[in-house]
């Protein structure tokens, strides 16, 4: 009976250590890529839209053109 | 869409799947660089074109693998069609109309981005909603933005006079409806056109009745196989007459066309399949001219006349009642319907031979028969 209890107590035991790396696992995923993106200059920029509308003008003045050109006419 | 709009990432995409990949594993750049200008070295605007496995295929790769070869991506019919009225005897003149058809003609692609995160290309991009990913993207921003100046302006009724598809204004079924993800993503290397593709939409997907054995309705009866759906349900559709391409005084690609003009006009079916077993077909005029790339090269479409310049057309504003089905003389014995020899110029005639009804096979009028409910 003892040993009985025993094995039991040892599967038990095993499944929560499962259970609590399946649960950790990718929340220390998740909590790495939230970090990773804490540190990003790009999603620090492209959310912010008060920093976006300033680079917005300045990006427009230097980038090439991809619009349309004014000698098109008609219907495409 | 203003420049900051177009570029503004929402943070609710940060807790999307997609916002748990870093942005250079798609983009490339520094992320770890402050200054944009140097922080941005290297950036792959769109990281799903031309190759839309390398950023979608990772997870996607059932989808992404066929869709490299999808119509969108590679436009494969406009190849087939410039090419088989290009001039092949001289290897430089088929060489620079190759080039300004990539110039031109390629410029329309769009990529899984241009479709599901952003705007397409041709309307300048910018994201649909904040970097999220949208797996049935908004039809007026995406389908609309390339295909607003003929099917999608048919399809809502923008042309003055010309109602709407009854499946947009009754039914307020939108362009995925009908054109399923399927279709979109499907391999099309081997198809001639995009009427030749297996997932095309079909009208009897959901009108079984009217391809049946035995329809409803008599002209259904009467009519089924031998001419198209659109001949008796559509209305008049925009043709376009001419286009030249070049290059303007700043380097920019430019276009000319001329007039559009919206007409009806039923042809013969030149191409009969078991699918398109129909003896008459809706016609359309896209804007082909032997002088397309005359900027680049003379002579460079010698071939025109391979191929007919009135083409297969399912002009997108069906309707249960048109103008020439209300009554069977509203279409038989009407020679205005159908494309005769006196509507195609003179250059064009060989070209659509196998198009123009000849008198002797425009239906006779009918005397001896009451109108019936079509």
């Amino acid at each position: 009976m003892k040993s009985l209890l025993k094995k039991k107590g040892y599967r038990a035991g095993l499944i929560a250590v499962f259970a609590i790396a399946a649960f950790l696992g990718p929340a220390r995923g998740y909590a790495k890529a939230k970090a990773a993106q804490a540190k990003s200059e790009c999603i620090a920029c492209h959310t912010d839209v008060k920093q976006l509308i300033r680079l917005s003008s300045e990006i427009e003045k230097i980038r090439p053109k991809l619009g349309t050109s004014a000698e098109t006419f008609g219907e495409g | 869409m203003e420049p900051y709009e177009k570029i503004y990432v929402k943070p609710s995409f940060l807790k999307t799947d997609h916002g748990q990949i870093a942005c250079e594993t798609c983009h490339n750049g520094d992320p770890k660089d402050p200054n944009w200008q140097t922080a941005h070295k290297g950036i792959v605007r769109d990281p799903t074109f031309p190759d839309a496995n390398k950023a979608c295929g990772k997870c996607h790769k059932n989808i992404a693998s066929p869709a490299k070869n999808s119509l969108h991506y590679t436009l494969a019919p406009f190849e087939k069609v410039i090419k088989a009225r290009a001039n092949k005897k001289d290897k430089g003149i088929l060489e620079k109309v190759c080039q300004a058809k990539e110039k031109h003609c390629n410029a329309c692609h769009a990529s899984c981005g241009q479709c599901h995160v952003s705007r397409p290309d041709y309307i300048e991009g910018g994201f649909l909603a904040g970097h999220l990913f949208e797996k049935k993207p908004c039809m007026n921003t995406t389908c609309g933005g390339c295909h607003g100046g003929r099917v999608y302006g048919e399809f809502i009724g923008a042309n003055d006079g010309y109602p709407a598809d009854v499946h947009y204004n009754k039914k307020e079924m939108t362009c995925m409806d009908c054109h399923t993800g399927r279709e979109m993503h499907a391999d099309a290397m081997d198809v001639g056109t995009r009427f030749d593709l297996p997932e095309r939409p079909r009208c009897k997907k959901c009108h079984p009745d009217v391809v049946s054995e035995k329809p409803k309705t008599n002209s259904h009866t009467i009519h089924r196989d031998k001419v198209a759906c659109q001949v008796c349900h559509a209305v008049a559709n925009k043709h376009c007459f001419n286009c030249h391409v070049g290059t303007d005084k700043e380097g920019v690609g430019c276009s000319k066309s001329g007039e559009t003009r919206m007409l009806f006009k039923v042809g013969l079916n030149p191409n009969k399949t078991k699918d398109r077993p129909y003896n008459y077909v809706v016609l359309r005029h896209p804007p082909a001219d032997p002088e397309l790339f005359d900027f680049y090269v003379k002579d460079g479409l010698s071939d025109f006349d391979k191929l007919p310049t009135w083409k297969l057309d399912t002009p997108h504003n069906i309707q249960r009642i048109t103008p020439q089905n209300k009554t069977c003389n509203n279409c038989h014995g009407n020679a205005v319907l159908f494309l005769q020899e006196k509507d195609v110029t003179d250059w064009e005639q060989k070209a659509n031979v196998r198009v123009i009804v000849p008198e002797a096979k425009i239906p006779r009028p009918i005397f001896d028969r009451p109108a019936i409910r079509p």
